[in-house]
């Protein structure tokens, strides 16, 4: 995913600025309960939505924090830490803006495992994975 | 890198659960041999694991036989790409919108009467998906 914005401008949005894009009426365990998102940026931070009533759901926590190259976190909205995966965001500069990929490790992992469905999907997962990647290469 | 450790080692025995489910079924004590956790432990994942529909599991006279199942993976596959699909669609617009305020007050800086090229935010996004459609026909 290719965006117009300076490269730190592009992760700080990412990240601090959560709450500007994140699409919370589908994507929260409160959905139109969900008031607002934050994403703490240090190693450790949560990332966690707060609902109208003020009761707050952890999604995930961040494991990794170089900004503005790259971000990792544990995802695990609306479940127990222990069932965590790993999502990935690198950011790298390119002519005009900045360019975004994002890599969902863990899910990965079980696509590598259950072989037939990993096949049977393949085309699925290159959309997701390296669509974006190769709009902004060409 | 302590908390890296604490949050990456119950995942990792998850995949080494699934490594060892994809050669084949196989009982608890069986999946338990081949990682550094108590059987309750692996039969905690196993449970996990069943309720999303990610493994199954059959009586086989005594024993309980786990294997992966592969309706349930399909599933979850589906969820995950559409569910960051919408989200990095929402920071696409997001930022397009960033931009172009940026571009905006760059605009009206240089020329304080020069007319601005205004864009709603609905106008944006559909512009947006316009740019994908045809992208998607290049692709083709």
């Amino acid at each position: 995913l290719k965006v117009e914005l300076p490269i730190e401008a592009a992760f700080r949005l990412f990240t601090d600025g959560i709450n500007r894009w994140w699409p919370l009426l589908t994507h929260s365990v409160g959905e139109e309960q969900a008031e607002t998102c934050y994403f703490e940026g240090w190693v450790g931070g949560r990332i966690y939505e707060v609902m109208k009533d003020g009761n707050q759901a952890e999604w995930g926590r961040v494991l990794v924090w170089e900004p503005p190259v790259r971000v990792t976190f544990s995802w695990h909205p609306g479940r127990e830490a222990q069932t965590a995966q790993q999502v990935t965001v690198t950011f790298s500069e390119v002519p005009g803006g900045a360019l975004l990929d994002l890599v969902h490790s863990g899910w990965e992992t079980l696509g590598e495992s259950a072989q037939a469905i990993w096949e049977n999907y393949q085309t699925g997962w290159d959309f997701v994975l390296g669509k974006y990647a190769s709009q902004a290469s060409s | 890198l302590d908390f890296v450790a604490k949050f990456d080692r119950p995942w990792r025995t998850v995949r080494r659960l699934f490594e060892r489910l994809r050669e084949g079924p196989c009982s608890v004590s069986e999946l338990a041999a081949t990682v550094p956790v108590s059987q309750p432990a692996v039969s905690q994942h196993l449970r996990v694991l069943k309720e999303a529909h990610l493994v199954k599991v059959e009586k086989q006279g005594q024993q309980r036989i786990y294997s992966l199942n592969p309706t349930g993976l399909a599933e979850l596959r589906h969820y995950v790409e559409a569910f960051w699909e919408d989200a990095l669609r929402a920071f696409e617009v997001e930022a397009a919108w960033v931009a172009q305020g940026a571009a905006n007050a760059q605009a009206e800086a240089a020329s304080r009467k020069g007319p601005r090229t205004e864009e709603t935010k609905s106008s944006l996004v559909k512009r947006l998906s316009e740019d994908q459609a045809k992208q998607e026909d290049h692709d083709e």
